[in-house]
């Protein structure tokens, strides 16, 4: 019950305190001169423009007056892009009308809801050199999001071409290719087995050294098995030499060729399982003997 | 090639001299079975027992008795039957009624060459006598043990079609032969030769042309054959790719019970350098052990009953197997 008394006796001395400010407030002397101030729009986009307009007005000459320029209240959604002060002075019926007015130009830079505070206007009577000070009343302004950009055709246009050119470059380069590998292909199925056969051997040539005897032989088995391969169209990599030749009989070749391929199988072998370190003119002469048994009209020289 | 192993070919072009004339000896009476008795060569080299399969009438019991008669060795033939005893194979203590002393009757097995014909028929103690004296190169008469000869080999045979009565080898005492030869139908050419050779009324006959002496050198020689790295490592993988075939990108795993035994990696390198000896080389080819690959495997990977749902034999597996890993 105590709580409520101390809450009733706060309320009413809140609003003994609001009478007295509203009779004071009625009780002043009106003003000779009339200010105002307004705001270009109340809800306005990110990036858009916003003016507030101050304006004093008297009866009296422009020089009654003297005013000290007003600066903005700084607001976090608003930012100053411009001021601009006017003023007139006009006699009408023998008696002077002026005005005075200040014009600020803000950006809208935050989205959100704010009051725009004009600034206080200071002036000073020049003829009784007192000075009064006029408040404006906080105006609310509600800033939304930026709008989207608006769309941009001519950069719109250049991509579209960049991304023609590049689809139409890589089309040409791809046919390019493509053609090479084809002609490529062909040129490879036009060349016979054998001369295969000899540009591999060639190769060969260039890597022979004596501690790479095995590897020699190695690679000059694969070489003479991939020419029969291509020859008779049926893998024979992994054979022995045994299987090779058995393959090779069954489809029909001449025993002289069977006899000079188990040869050079026997070479092979004989060194690369035999622990076998041959000199360079042995490796020589067995390229020499395969080089001669590839060439055309050749006959089986074995080695 | 390395000097050690010019040598080498050159004490086994020396020493396989003998080969040729064994093989020519055989051949007076065996018409064709060149698998077949390359195949019992090579036991005879590594010192590996045979067991040899096929159905009856290819010859197996005459080449192997020719192969004995061809050598200056001793030979037992023993024919497996279902009332035979251990003591019929490996021998017994008897008691002399007059001196009423106990005398060592050796069995069968103490010869050089022996032929377990139908070694399926007899029970599994019998075989278990047999084959423990294979292992041991030695047989325990009461307490007394005794070794047998030098060479000693047994060629045993089995008969694939005939299931009833037979008591099949465990698959450890079938592990103990180093090669199993599956014998074939002779060719259209061979099977004239053969009607010709048997129809004349006069068997022929051969000659002993080897001695023990000679296999036993020819014995060291093949111990002392080069084997590369490349080779070993061939053996192993193809060992491996047995037991796990999928490292090796096979889809047999579902086939296979059991892979081989570490012995296969064994008799594979030791029935290769045979093959190489018989081929006048002083080194191992990966030729060598494909060659004699299928006959030191098939007995000693065990397919799965899906493998024998499917009629997928262990000669088919270990072909697959052959086929993909990479020969070096």
């Amino acid at each position: 019950m105590a709580m409520t008394v101390c809450k009733l006796r706060r309320v009413e001395l809140a609003g003994v305190l609001l009478a007295c400010i509203l009779l004071i407030g009625l009780c002043a002397p009106a003003r000779a001169i009339s200010i105002s101030s307004d705001l270009s729009a109340s809800a306005l986009r990110v990036t858009d423009t916003l003016t507030l307009r101050i304006v004093a007005e008297w009866a009296g000459s422009e020089g009654l007056y003297h005013f000290r320029t007003p600066r903005p209240v700084a607001n976090p959604h608003l930012r100053l892009s411009g001021q601009r002060v006017g003023g007139s002075s006009q006699l009408d019926d023998g008696a002077f009308q002026s005005m005075k007015s200040w014009t600020f130009s803000f950006v809208c830079v935050e989205a959100g809801t704010t009051l725009v505070v004009p600034p206080t206007v200071i002036y000073t009577n020049t003829e009784t050199d007192l000075a009064d000070s006029v408040a404006g009343y906080p105006m609310p302004l509600t800033v939304g999001s930026a709008p989207p950009p608006p769309f941009d055709y001519k950069q719109a246009g250049l991509y579209l071409l960049a991304f023609l050119v590049v689809v139409v470059v890589g089309y040409l380069i791809g046919r390019l290719v493509v053609r090479r590998q084809r002609a490529r292909r062909l040129a490879a199925a036009q060349r016979s087995p054998e001369e295969i056969a000899a540009d591999l051997l060639a190769d060969l040539e260039e890597q022979k050294r004596e501690d790479r005897s095995a590897q020699f032989y190695t690679d000059l088995e694969k070489i003479i098995l991939g020419l029969w391969e291509a020859r008779l169209g049926e893998g024979l990599a992994g054979k022995t030499p045994e299987e090779a030749v058995r393959v090779l009989e069954q489809n029909g070749v001449s025993a002289e060729e069977i006899e000079h391929l188990q040869a050079v199988l026997t070479e092979c072998h004989n060194v690369r399982f035999g622990g076998g370190q041959v000199d360079i003119q042995t490796m020589d002469k067995s390229l020499q003997t395969v080089g001669n048994w590839l060439k055309p009209g050749a006959g089986s020289p074995g080695i | 090639m390395h000097p050690e192993i010019e040598a080498i070919q050159d004490r086994v072009q020396t020493e396989s001299e003998f080969c040729r004339k064994l093989i020519d000896e055989i051949g007076k009476v065996i018409v064709g079975q060149t698998y077949l008795v390359e195949r019992l060569l090579i036991g005879l080299l590594a010192d590996g027992h045979l067991l040899l399969e096929g159905v009856p009438g290819l010859a197996k019991t005459l080449a192997v008795s020719t192969l004995a008669a061809a050598l200056q060795a001793g030979f037992r033939r023993l024919q497996f039957t279902p009332d035979l005893l251990p003591a019929d194979i490996i021998g017994t203590v008897i008691y002399n009624a007059g001196d009423g002393t106990f005398s060592t009757k050796k069995g069968p097995i103490f010869s050089n060459i022996i032929l377990a014909d139908e070694i399926n028929r007899a029970p599994a103690k019998v075989q278990s006598a047999l084959l423990e004296a294979m292992q041991e190169r030695q047989v325990t008469i009461s307490d007394t043990t005794h070794l047998l000869p030098v060479p000693f080999l047994v060629l045993a045979t089995q008969n694939p079609i005939e299931q009833e009565g037979t008591y099949p080898l465990p698959e450890a005492q079938v592990d103990r032969f180093m090669l199993k030869l599956v014998v074939d139908y002779p060719s259209k050419v061979e099977e004239r030769k053969i009607m010709d050779r048997m129809t004349v009324g006069k068997t022929p006959t051969v000659k002993a042309v080897v001695n023990p002496e000679d296999i036993l050198r020819a014995r060291k020689v093949v111990t002392e054959i080069y084997i590369d790295d490349k080779v070993k490592d061939y053996i192993v993988d193809i060992v491996f790719a047995s037991r796990n075939p999928e490292a090796y990108g096979l889809d047999i795993k579902d086939l296979i019970s059991y892979g081989a035994s570490p012995r296969a990696s064994i008799y594979l390198n030791l029935a290769a350098k045979a093959h190489a000896f018989l081929r006048g080389r002083g080194f191992v080819t990966p030729e060598d052990v494909k060659s004699i690959g299928l006959d030191v495997l098939r007995h000693r990977i065990l397919v799965s009953y899906e493998a024998e749902a499917e009629e997928i034999t262990s000669d088919e597996i270990v072909r697959r197997i052959f086929d993909q890993v990479e020969v070096p």
